[in-house]
């Protein structure tokens, strides 16, 4: 596959994966184009990956790891406030929008940063082997693991609406 | 509820990720329990209900940009820095060269600063003084005689 394809199909995946994680739009731009700047490289050197989309994911993952170790932020509940500061200067239907996803990056953050980037990328439609060989965990466990993970964040997420619900119902 | 399967392998059974055989097992114990069934569309409601709230988090229309390749490869960036290096040495090299020149060229034409020279010197000045004839003879630097004198008798 020639590389202006690939660019076109994957970009706006692993721009909306790195996104999900950090909530910052230079970081996610900056690593994007990174991840593309090192596929173009070893396209160029003749060392096209086997699996080019995981191939694409696992470096954005690594980079935005070593982003993080960099910054020393690592939780989601760091950027939650930038759905709070929005909400000041937005219409009706964006203040509800941002309040739905500071409810979700709340549930969010109750999982540790490895259930996150599971469920990102089981999200991605990532297979059991494919989700196993880029986190490099035992096949066997995704399944388990992706379960349990899903499990809790219904929950929370239920939780979190019902709670929600109960706080309008109180207001009116 | 006694055969009945565990959420886990209900979850695998959801995404056929199941070898065939127990794929096949499962399948005829939902159509005939209950309970089972009603747990598999509860997982199902539950995933729809994370992966679109994972999909509300994605970020508003996003514009690909244009892809920058990039211009210089290693190759190329290492041949740019051994030319400016040699160009810097080769530089050093013409500027030591010329300064070392010139001081040469400098030295070689520098006269005398006296104004007169002493053109008759003879060699053992003891002898000479015992056989009482040391001359001196003055020019100025136009070669005009200033002065000749015999020492002694």
């Amino acid at each position: 596959m020639p590389f202006t394809k690939i660019y076109n199909l994957y970009y706006i995946r692993i721009y909306q994966f790195v996104y999900r994680h950090s909530f910052s739009h230079p970081d996610s731009e900056d690593i994007t184009q990174e991840v593309f700047m090192n596929l173009h490289t070893e396209i160029n050197k003749k060392n096209t990956p086997n699996n080019i989309k995981a191939w694409l994911y696992k470096c954005a993952l690594n980079k935005f790891i070593n982003i993080n170790k960099r910054k020393k932020v690592i939780h989601l509940t760091d950027n939650i406030n930038q759905y709070e500061k929005a909400l000041t200067n937005s219409i009706e239907y964006e203040v509800i929008q941002n309040e739905k996803k500071r409810l979700i990056s709340k549930a969010l953050s109750m999982l540790s940063q490895k259930e996150q980037i599971l469920l990102n990328l089981y999200n991605d439609d990532f297979s059991y082997k494919e989700i196993s060989k880029i986190l490099e965990i035992k096949f066997t466990s995704v399944g388990k693991t992706l379960s349990r993970v899903i499990d809790k964040l219904a929950i929370q997420i239920k939780k979190s609406n019902h709670e929600e619900l109960c706080r309008e119902r109180s207001i009116i | 509820m006694k055969n009945c399967v565990e959420k886990e392998v209900l979850f695998d059974f959801y995404h056929h990720s199941l070898e065939k055989d127990q794929m096949q097992v499962i399948k005829k114990h939902i159509e005939e329990c209950k309970d089972c069934r009603n747990l598999l569309d509860l997982l199902s409601k539950d995933i729809s209900l994370v992966k679109d709230s994972l999909n509300l988090l994605n970020s508003e229309i996003i514009e690909i940009p244009e892809f920058q390749a990039p211009t210089n490869n290693i190759k190329e960036k290492n041949k740019i820095n051994y030319i400016k290096i040699l160009s810097i040495a080769a530089s050093i090299c013409l500027l030591i060269s010329i300064s070392t020149l010139s001081i040469l060229k400098f030295t070689r034409n520098q006269k005398p600063v006296n104004d007169y020279e002493l053109l008759v010197f003879i060699p053992d000045m003891n002898d000479a003084w015992k056989a009482q004839s040391i001359t001196v003879t003055h020019y100025d630097k136009d070669g005009v005689l200033v002065n000749h004198e015999i020492i002694g008798n």
